[in-house]
């Protein structure tokens, strides 16, 4: 012990003299990070000013970029070519020639986004429970649930096109068609209507395509959740009188809040960038997204106008910047009141 | 409130594992019994099948007068405090507490007036709105209680729910859970691997190695009587002496021998157990507690050298109100774990140089041992605990 005790009084010594140092340093000068180095300071500057240049650089001056083409008339090779136009684009697409096309592609990213909340989120989300019951096979279910989310939303199409939709020998058709054709990816027939815009049920038919996929995906992100969820809050709740449903809508659902924010915001962004898919099967009518419509008039056949296509983005970036406005400002907020 | 019973109560798993054999325990209405034996002996899952959480695979479990075996858990009438409390994260304290209420429909106002009663009982009045994150762990503890007695259930269940505080709040928490306990008189199980919280809190304590149950009784009769070598080394701490000897008989006394150094058996002991005699020339195994071990030297009268042995000290632990001090002898140790059982108490028995095995007594501070020095102990020989080395039980009548 006699040797031990010098060393501690050592350590002490080192302990407040360092301590001491930062004192006198941050007494110095404002702010208490003095006690960094002028190399560390360094560093985390370059650390932060490095990401944010980059990020400004390849983010925010091209969406800057857009908006202003957005009220322009350009044809994108020339540069002689590019005329002010004002608000012409967004008159165009919002009021005049091509207002059908838009609205249609808003309400159709909307049935998009509405879907993918009560399809997929809630059917991932119940496959997420029932495997979370360690069942036999669960790893096999598991896999094979998830198989479709390593695909791209374009393979997908084309997956769906060829053996579900084939309009004789498709699964759907042979299982749904009574014996004749559907040609379920033509059919732009509206579901239903009101003032011209609707619910198309080729849209449909790609719906159910995109929700093959993400079901999958929302799955695995409940399932990881309710495995990290201590066993014994469940034992708890079923001691505490909770059946299965009340278990879950307790006590379960509310502790994966994380979890549901996550979904949340990739429901939105799935909902909001879908693309490809659209682009592999979009022969008829009725199934435009923004995304769609942005794209064709930018590099599309008879793509002409530059400015409308950045018109179209930036209404795209203004759904995006909203919603994520709101679900920042509200979810932290709360998160303040809470903690 | 009810009394709990478990009759003939077997846990066999899926992979064949026998985790519960035959157990049978009568806990009486409003009485704290108090499950303890080492990780592993199947405690946990006693009290898992009482609760509902675990299938009995055989066996009959009753609440009350009903047999509640295939009863789904929130059916039960029970409550149960868990290891990590199994607080809901999302709910603020009163919410925790009055859940329960919540789901049986209890009227709102009268689940108010119940879960301030049960706050003020546990000193959480201030801490009803916040969060279980925004707790101390002794404050977390406490709102788990409040869970459990808001519900006036027919008996507590508790799962080793003051391991995960720190040694001084468990103690006081010890005091309070045993305090409230009394005040309530729910009858109460309670798990634990910690003999010092059996002793303390339990009415009855019941003893459970590798899924058999070894003794159940008050905490000092257990002390006092250990039914078998299991408990004897079990209880207590530090743990008893055990070591193999052989009992001879001479002069009309009978003598216990290990290694070079004789003890004779106090006459009051062998007339209480004459059995003892038909161990004459045979292996036994005794049993000293380290406090029936004292320094000679602070012996106020002059002892028989029959009482006492010589040895040396080895190392001494002074803990203020007593030394712990260890001494070689060269008796062969009974090892109270089999060698199958393969859990974390099975400690090997230290030795010193010579191969002789190190054993401990608890002096009163004022010994004057020390490490290195040769050391003459005193042991009372009324309180040797005598076992028979082929079954483990102890040798009694």
């Amino acid at each position: 012990m006699t040797t031990a005790s010098p060393l501690i009084t050592d350590d002490d010594a080192d302990i407040s003299s360092s301590a001491d140092e930062a004192g006198r340093v941050s007494g110095g000068k404002k702010g208490g990070r003095s006690q960094f180095t002028g190399r560390d300071r360094t560093v985390f500057i370059a650390m932060v000013a490095i990401p944010s240049i980059i990020h400004i650089a390849i983010v925010w001056i091209p969406t800057f970029l857009s908006i202003l083409l957005s009220f322009t008339k350009w044809n994108g090779i020339r540069f002689s070519s590019l005329e002010i136009t004002g608000v012409e684009n967004y008159d165009q697409t919002l009021l005049g020639a091509f207002k059908g096309d838009t609205y249609q592609a808003i309400l159709n990213n909307f049935w998009l986004l509405l879907f993918l909340f009560f399809g997929p989120t809630l059917l991932g989300m119940l496959l997420a429970y029932l495997l979370d019951k360690n069942l036999k096979g669960t790893r096999i279910y598991q896999s094979l649930f998830y198989t479709p989310v390593v695909l791209s939303l374009a393979v997908v199409g084309f997956i769906w096109q060829n053996v579900m939709y084939d309009q004789q020998y498709g699964l759907a058709t042979v299982a749904f068609g009574g014996g004749g054709t559907v040609d379920w990816l033509g059919n732009q027939e509206f579901l239903f209507s009101f003032g011209g815009y609707g619910l198309s049920k080729n849209f449909i038919a790609i719906l159910f395509a995109m929700a093959w996929r993400h079901t999958g995906y929302i799955m695995v992100l409940y399932l990881a959740g309710m495995k990290s969820v201590d066993a014994a809050l469940r034992e708890s709740a079923s001691l505490d009188g909770c059946n299965e449903w009340q278990t879950f809508r307790h006590v379960l659902f509310p502790t994966l809040k994380p979890i549901n924010v996550i979904v949340v915001v990739i429901t939105v962004i799935e909902a909001l960038r879908a693309y490809d898919i659209i682009a592999v099967l979009n022969e008829p009518r009725n199934t435009e997204l923004l995304s769609h419509l942005t794209t064709n008039a930018l590099v599309g056949e008879g793509a002409d106008n530059i400015g409308r296509g950045s018109a179209y983005a930036t209404m795209l970036f203004l759904l995006c910047i909203g919603f994520v406005l709101w679900y920042v400002t509200n979810h932290y907020r709360k998160q303040e009141n809470t903690v | 409130m009810a009394q709990v019973v478990l009759k003939d109560v077997n846990k066999v798993y899926p992979n064949g594992y026998h985790a519960i054999s035959d157990l049978n325990l009568d806990i009486a209405d409003g009485e704290f019994l108090v499950l303890v034996g080492p990780s592993g002996c199947g405690k946990s899952t006693a009290l898992r099948m009482v609760a509902g959480l675990e299938e009995i695979s055989g066996g009959e479990l009753y609440i009350g007068d009903r047999v509640v075996n295939d009863v789904h858990p929130k059916d039960r009438d029970i409550a149960m405090v868990f290891q990590n409390y199994a607080l809901y994260p999302h709910m603020t304290v009163a919410e925790n507490i009055g859940f329960a209420l919540k789901l049986a429909k209890v009227p709102k106002p009268e689940i108010e007036e119940r879960v301030r009663k049960a706050a003020a009982v546990l000193d959480l009045t201030e801490n009803l709105d916040r969060k279980p994150g925004q707790l101390s762990g002794g404050q977390r503890q406490r709102v788990a209680m409040g869970r459990a007695i808001v519900r006036q259930p027919k008996a507590f269940l508790m799962d080793e729910p003051l391991s995960n505080l720190d040694a001084k709040l468990r103690v006081q928490m010890r005091a309070e859970i045993a305090g409230l306990q009394r005040d309530l008189g729910v009858t109460t199980l309670y798990v634990t691997h910690d003999q010092v919280e059996a002793m303390t809190m339990g009415d009855r304590v019941a003893v459970l190695k590798r899924g058999f149950l070894q003794q159940v009784d008050t905490p000092q009769n257990l002390y006092d009587k250990p039914g078998n070598v299991f408990v004897a080394g079990f209880i207590g701490s530090p743990s008893m002496n055990l070591m193999k000897a052989t009992l001879s008989d001479s002069g009309g006394g009978i003598w216990v021998q290990f290694g070079s150094q004789n003890l004779e058996v106090s006459p009051n002991t062998v007339a209480a157990n004459p059995s003892l005699r038909s161990f004459v020339g045979k292996d036994i195994v005794v049993g000293i507690r380290p406090e029936d071990i004292s320094d000679a030297e602070l012996a106020i009268e002059e002892k028989p050298n029959d009482s006492r042995l010589t040895t040396e000290t080895t190392l001494i632990e002074a803990l203020g109100s007593e030394v712990i001090v260890h001494f070689p002898l060269d008796a062969e140790p009974f090892a109270i774990m089999d060698a199958e059982f393969e859990g974390e108490d099975a400690v090997e028995q230290s030795k010193d140089a010579q191969g002789r095995t190190i054993y401990v007594g608890r002096f009163s501070p004022r010994s004057r041992a020390r490490m290195g020095q040769p050391l003459t102990i005193d042991v009372d020989t009324t309180r040797m605990h005598f076992f028979d080395p082929s079954t483990g039980n102890a040798i009694r009548g």
